[in-house]
């Protein structure tokens, strides 16, 4: 018997293939090194100062200890994005001397969010700065950081090889696919309504100098729910609010939400007017306010606190100036002028709007698009930062490029194809599968390039910008399906989570740009999330596939469950090679490859129960179709809480993404 | 089998599809487009008291900077840079320091900036219940202290009373003993409208014990039948515009007035009194004497805007002196200057303080002699060395002179045109005349202290502001003192609240008109009211049509 088990054992094994021998090879590699981080290494905090130099820190156990060298703080300094006050970055410049019988000679090393240092095997990184002192994050751990890196590439060769492995098995997936990055062409004129000048006028708006389209577009959106009013560009509205506020204060604009809040404006729909808010007897959300859970009614003051600030002027900041310390403000109409301010320029921020609005009252648009021209030429002259290519490609993307459109497109498209591949057996069914992927994957691709136009760096920053990202590798995946592996149904459900994905995008109604954060601005950035990304699309796949299979018979589970096997290999695969591309990334800006962070250890565990099925030759159960479909279905819910529940109930340092 | 499950997909994907696509046909369908775009729904002619300044003097902006406009006349005749340094003088603070921008505030001072009193230019905010703090912007009322049987200042604070001082110095009202107490009022209609609208009325009134006085502390005995009102400042902008208007047009509404006799309280016989104007404003002290028409504050207490409210405050509430005004302000009495002298935390201090004022003891008296002398002699001084250039004060006032004033808003609603009409029909556009043609504007200064061209000028303007130059008596409760006010221009005053921030509409002299509509029936609160008569013609007025006063009211 035990000679059978043993034989049984020996078989299993002798059927894994070469690359994933080596790849557990590489896992063990990578605990063997997390275990010798455990037992060798030493981490703690040292704050440095330019008063004193620093030659021993605190461990984490709460021990000091000494440092063979010593640390002087000589600079520290906040880089910002050009003509912001939005940081880029944060350098220190430490000097590190040498301690008499020290090995190290004296020398100077700069440390910034992605940067950081290595000095005798102690590997310092930036913590945080207050009152002239930096806190450095100390981590003494050669052996470990060696081992787990070896680990870590040896996973990468070997995911490499399973994947192109299976790509080059078969011809038809050799074809490749191109990238079509439709740029607009961008003629620079001046705009001759007003609502066009306005819309290329810069604003100071979220930490960035955005278009002036943009602006507006945010602040209906935010007042209204709805880019759009009575069918007006929002530029209209936005304007009307400023300059004809009698009149456009009466009109509807005020999303609202609840009875309690209707009943007390005297309103019966969803939308109140600016007016309804003010009685006799004042402010009439007053009384709600001071209940806190009160949601409508905080909304609802946000939105009319909005509009006030919107109409008195104090959030049109369209005046960049260089104050007398170096640094870029950016001044309202209504702000108080620096007293140093030349008379030319003093001209044109205390009048500027006051011609615009004798212009606008006086029937007179074309005069009030050349003082908004005039004003975008004094921009320009001053702080040359967004370009007016960009700004063209802004107002262009903020106008046409929603998610909602297309995400319709893409499940209506991928119920056409579920259809086709259902009924109709002709063989022009493929060739209409690859256009139709085609398109949505070009409009994708196009959407992805003009945000990575606009933001300066790939779109993979935020929570809108990653699940931009899972659509448009669902609809590339949807483009192979169709084009390389001729299989339409395929090509149907990857079209149905691309437009899950722009749903989700829509639902969370910020496509808005701002600055990268500091921490983000590394090019494994892009490596790191794209590679988790994939790894979510396939498991979503995997999820769409095998539920539909729940309630279906024998015979088509096996053949269900079949198909998410195909896809669960890359999917663990793709998984870890972005957790531990993150993990590298950790280990160069917080100074550690592994911090038991809650969506690290989210994603870790999403990686393991993945990795269940793989291994269902040991596990019994598993080898029946239906408890793998159900296993498949109910694993998706660990990827959901890896990518909402932890932003939502848990935080950490991914709080971001 | 397969297709079995390619239908269940179909259905489920099917019905998402269909959730997603129904919201976007209702959007499509829902886009009525029944608004015009802002630049088009307003035609290009507009009415003549649209330009409430005239063509010389109004701006356009309803933002939180509309009093803050430049006048089309200071461009005309090349004075923005002047403009430009008044302006930073008149927004930013003073110091105590003697060097440097804006120094010289004290040694007793109202406030530090101007700004204070004048919520980005405009009018003062309604004071809170309990105190009277004038460390924040916003609080624009002064104390007014005076004897009830005369009604005349008292001569033991200055007529516009210090809280504040420069140490040793101690400032003669100490604030945090003087409380605002606001008071329900009820009309001879019980609040109330016809057709069931209510109102509220409210009033302030202030205490103020002896012990908030400096010198009754010290020993000074006080007579104990004074009484304390508030008063609020006004808007700047537009002021420049009143003072253009001539003299002749004004006495010729004096003398309309008293013909048409429609005012029962008459005219106030200390202004006008038999076909003739019996008081005029002169200065002596640094003019010549000549006689002036007043036009200037509730009290009508000024005549030309060269010699008036602004050109007086800049030194008055800072006590920054000049040229002109090398002296300080305090009381008539003498009192503060007696009793600080005579004050051991003040003497012990005040050799230090004259350290920093006059280091190089240019001033013999303030350094020789006993120290209560000396600090007699350094507080009733007449010859200050003058503390702001006579370059400075020359661009503060072409910036006071400069402000234009806000163009009506909303001229073209119906109800806006409903409301003028009827503002006219129930007799308020008497004393708030609509409108006034200006003169030929050449310089007038009491004070000989400017000359023609140094100011933006405004000649042959029509002009919207609604004020007929004159005063009134409504009969308020814990009226004005003296009762007599001048009609308060209203051009402008829609925007207070937009261009404050404030939650009140803040009408009338103590701010106690928390809407327009509490300010109109104020004007009604009493048969003895000139204005009566209009209010109860007003109260006849269907709602809507109230309304439409008020909305027109709001616009100008």
């Amino acid at each position: 018997m035990n000679r059978n088990l043993n034989a049984n054992f020996i078989d299993r094994w002798a059927r894994v293939s070469p690359a994933g021998f080596l790849l557990h090879v590489a896992l063990l590699l990578i605990l063997a090194g997390a275990l010798i981080t455990f037992f060798t290494s030493a981490r703690g905090l040292i704050t440095v100062s330019e008063d004193a130099v620093a030659s021993s820190f605190a461990g984490e156990e709460g021990a000091v200890r000494a440092l063979p060298f010593g640390l002087r703080l000589q600079d520290f300094k906040t880089i910002c994005h050009e003509g912001t006050s939005a940081p880029a970055d944060y350098v220190a410049e430490i000097e590190v001397t040498a301690v008499s019988g020290g090995p190290s000679p004296a020398r100077s090393i700069r440390l910034s969010m992605n940067h950081v240092g290595d000095v005798d095997g102690y590997r310092l990184c930036l913590k945080s700065f207050k009152g002239g002192e930096v806190t450095l994050g100390v981590n003494h751990d050669p052996a470990g950081i060696a081992v787990t890196y070896a680990g870590y590439y040896l996973l990468f060769a070997c995911s490499a090889w399973l994947l192109l492995r299976r790509c080059f098995m078969h011809p038809g997936r050799r074809a490749a696919l191109t990238v079509c990055a439709a740029m607009t062409a961008c003629v620079s004129s001046y705009a001759e309504t007003p609502g066009e000048a306005f819309a290329r006028m810069r604003i100071y708006w979220g930490d960035r100098p955005a278009a002036g389209g943009t602006v507006a577009r945010d602040m209906l959106a935010r007042i209204h729910g709805s880019d759009s009013y009575k069918g007006l560009p929002p530029e209209d509205v936005m304007l009307g609010l400023v300059f004809d506020y009698d009149r456009w204060i009466r009109e509807p604009l005020v999303k609202i939400k609840g009875d309690e809040i209707r009943r007390l404006l005297g309103v019966s729909g969803n939308y109140a007017a600016y007016t309804d808010f003010f009685g006799p007897g004042g402010y009439r959300l007053e009384p709600l306010l001071a209940d806190l859970a009160n949601r409508d009614a905080h909304d609802a003051d946000e939105r009319v606190r909005l509009i006030s600030a919107w109409c008195d002027g104090s959030l049109m900041k369209v005046f960049p100036y260089r104050a007398a310390n170096g640094e870029w403000v950016w001044l309202t109409p209504v702000d108080s002028k620096p007293s140093k301010m030349p008379l030319d320029k003093w001209k044109t921020v205390s009048t500027s709007f006051n011609e615009a609005a004798r212009h606008m009252s006086l029937g007179n648009p074309p005069g009030a698009a050349r003082v908004f021209n005039a004003i975008a030429d004094y921009q320009m002259r001053e702080l040359p930062v967004l370009s007016e290519r960009e700004l063209e490609v802004e107002i262009f993307y903020m106008r046409g490029c929603g998610t909602l459109m297309p995400g319709v497109i893409a499940l209506v498209a991928g119920v056409a194809l579920l259809i086709l591949a259902r009924y109709v057996r002709m063989a022009w069914r493929r060739p209409v599968a690859v256009v139709i992927t085609a398109l949505l994957f070009a409009w994708l691709c196009a959407l992805v390039a003009l945000r990575w136009y606009l933001a300066g760096h790939f779109p993979l920053s935020n929570g809108f910008e990653t699940m931009q990202g899972l659509a448009w590798i669902a609809a590339a995946g949807g483009l192979w399906a169709a084009a390389a592996t001729k299989n339409v149904r395929g090509a149907g459900l990857c079209m149905i989570l691309t437009g899950l994905a722009l749903m989700v995008c829509t639902m969370g109604g910020g496509n808005s740009l701002s600055p990268l954060m500091p921490v983000l601005a590394s090019p494994l950035l892009s490596v790191h999330v794209l590679l988790v990304m994939a790894g979510y699309c396939l498991a979503a796949l995997i999820f769409l596939n095998s539920f539909s299979a729940l309630f279906a018979g024998k015979e088509a589970s096996a053949s269900v469950a079949r198909g998410s096997m195909r896809l669960l290999e890359p999917a663990v695969l793709l998984l870890a090679c972005g957790i531990f591309v993150g993990a590298i990334w950790a280990n160069m800006s917080w100074g550690r490859y592994w911090g038991w962070d809650p969506k690290e250890t989210w994603a870790l565990i999403t990686m393991l129960i993945y990795c269940v099925p793989l291994h269902r030759r040991w596990l019994r159960p598993l080898c029946n179709p239906r408890i793998l479909n159900i296993y498949l279905t109910l694993a998706f819910l660990s990827v959901l809480m890896t990518y909402f529940g932890v932003n939502f109930f848990l935080g950490g340092m991914h709080s971001y993404a | 089998m397969n297709d079995k499950i390619a239908d269940m997909i179909e259905r489920k994907v099917l019905k998402i599809a269909l959730w997603c696509a129904l919201p976007l046909i209702g959007a499509a369908c829902s886009d009525e487009n029944n608004i015009t775009p802002p630049q088009g729904g307003v035609t290009s002619e507009k009415p003549d008291w649209y330009y409430a300044g005239g063509e010389l003097g109004t701006s356009f902006l309803t933002t939180q900077n509309a009093y803050e406009q430049p006048a089309p006349a200071v461009e005309n005749q090349g004075l923005y840079q002047s403009f430009k340094n008044g302006e930073a003088l008149f927004e930013k603070p003073f110091m105590a320091n003697q060097e440097g921008v804006r120094g010289g505030l004290g040694p007793v001072y109202i406030r530090t900036s101007c700004q204070h009193c004048h919520p980005n230019y405009g009018h003062g905010q309604k004071l809170p219940e309990g105190s009277f703090s004038t460390n924040a912007i916003g609080n624009g009322c002064l104390l007014v202290v005076y004897n009830p049987a005369d009604e005349s200042y008292v001569p033991w604070l200055a007529g516009m009373p210090q809280g504040h001082a420069v140490a040793p110095f101690k400032a003669p009202v100490d604030e945090s003993k003087v409380k605002v107490h606001w008071n329900n009022a009820t009309d001879t209609w019980g609040n109330r409208f016809d057709d069931g609208e209510t109102y509220q009325l409210v009033y302030p009134t202030v205490t103020m014990p002896e012990d908030a006085i400096y010198v009754a502390t010290q020993g000074y005995n006080i007579p104990t039948d004074y009484e304390v009102k508030l008063e609020s400042t006004i808007g700047i902008y537009g002021t420049g515009l009143l003072d253009a208007i001539d003299e002749a047009d004004i006495i010729a509404q004096y003398a309309r007035e008293e013909k048409d006799g429609y005012m029962k309280n008459g005219l106030n016989p200390a202004i006008w009194k038999g076909g003739a104007m019996t008081g005029f404003y002169a200065n002596s002290l640094q003019g010549d004497g000549t006689k002036y028409v007043r036009r200037f504050t509730y009290a009508l207490s000024r005549g030309p805007l060269m010699d008036a409210a602004g050109a007086n405050a800049i030194w008055n509430i800072t006590n920054v002196t000049r040229s002109d005004r090398r002296y300080h302000y305090l009381d008539a009495a003498g009192t503060y200057a007696e009793y600080s002298s005579k004050d051991p935390e003040v003497q012990a201090g005040f050799d230090n303080y004259l350290m920093r004022v006059d280091p190089q003891r240019k001033h013999a008296s303030w350094w020789n002699g006993t120290v209560e002398e000396r600090i007699k002699n350094y507080l009733l001084a007449k010859d200050l060395d003058p503390e702001m250039s006579d370059r400075e004060y020359t661009d503060l006032m072409v910036w006071h002179r400069g402000l234009a004033v806000p163009a009506v808003r909303d001229v073209d609603s119906e109800e806006v045109q409903r409301g003028r009409e009827l503002f006219s029909e129930i007799g308020c556009a008497y004393c708030h005349r609509p409108s006034w043609t200006t003169g030929e504007d050449h310089l007038v200064d009491p004070n000989r202290f400017f000359k023609e061209g140094d100011m933006p000028r405004y000649p042959h303007q029509k002009i919207w502001p609604y004020t007929d130059m004159v005063q009134h008596k409504l009969h308020m409760e814990s009226d004005i003192r003296t009762g007599w006010c001048r009609t308060t221009p209203l051009w402008g005053r829609g925007l207070h609240q937009r261009v404050t921030g404030s939650p009140t509409a803040d009408r009338l002299h103590d701010n106690r008109a928390r809407t327009t509509l509490e300010a109109i029936m104020w004007h009604g609160y009493s048969p003895m009211s000139d204005a009566f008569e209009s209010v109860v013609k007003f109260r006849k007025l269907p709602k809507k049509d109230r309304e439409a006063v008020i909305r027109f009211v709001d616009a100008i």
